[in-house]
């Protein structure tokens, strides 16, 4: 399986896994009375299982193919994942930062958060990081190949 | 500040050597055939390694496959 490939089906199982997060801590009470749901908590650790586990098996899949001569994975494709992890980390340093800002000014009168935001942010920013970072590497590989 | 860039004759090399198809060469080079392609579409600059990899598998130097050019 070519990286660019692995990229592209990593992005389709995250998100999925982020939209599935998203909707189970807004949905059916919303984030107030998340903590106290036990259901809506496994479901959300469910999702994020879904990405980690789906994840870890496209990378088994990626593996060099026996009787291959060529690499899966060259110079070029490292350079494409380095470009990606800057990107990432740098979205996702500014976006924690807006989210829990935003947090910050949302509750401040009221004096506390409610942790439900807490499991929320910490799961969101997985998901939302794999899908930084694919849609980086598909960008990225578009830039540093013949299509470009 | 001059503009440099690197140019190269990959794709008239391959010819010359029975033409030696993208595949063939990225599995002489041990790098991909998605690698060679951006090569030889000038969207990829390869490292040192991989420069002396592909002269080798042409069997001639460096400086007869990439040429370094500078304008002002």
């Amino acid at each position: 399986m070519s990286s660019t490939r692995l990229a592209f089906l990593a992005l389709a199982l995250w998100c999925l896994a982020f939209m599935a997060i998203t909707a189970i801590f807004l949905l059916g009470g919303g984030p107030a009375s998340f903590a106290a749901d036990s259901t809506r908590i496994v479901l959300g650790a469910a999702a994020y299982a879904f990405g980690l586990l789906g994840q870890g098996w496209l990378l088994v899949r990626a593996r060099r193919p026996s009787g291959t001569r060529t690499p899966v994975r060259d110079e070029r494709d490292e350079a494409i994942e380095r470009g990606a992890s800057v990107i990432t980390v740098t979205v996702i340093l500014m976006v924690t930062y807006t989210f829990s800002l935003g947090l910050w000014v949302v509750y401040q009168s009221a004096g506390s958060v409610p942790t439900g935001w807490l499991w929320y942010l910490a799961h969101a920013a997985v998901a939302f990081g794999a899908i930084v970072h694919s849609t980086s590497q598909l960008v990225l590989a578009r830039r540093m190949s013949g299509h470009a | 500040m001059p503009e440099e860039r690197i140019e190269h004759r990959i794709r008239v090399l391959r010819f010359e050597h029975g033409e030696m198809s993208q595949q063939e060469l990225a599995e002489r080079c041990a790098c991909t055939r998605q690698t060679i392609i951006a090569l030889e579409k000038g969207n990829y600059v390869p490292s040192l390694a991989l420069a002396f990899r592909i002269a080798r598998a042409f069997g001639v130097s460096v400086e007869e496959v990439f040429k370094y050019v500078e304008t002002v």
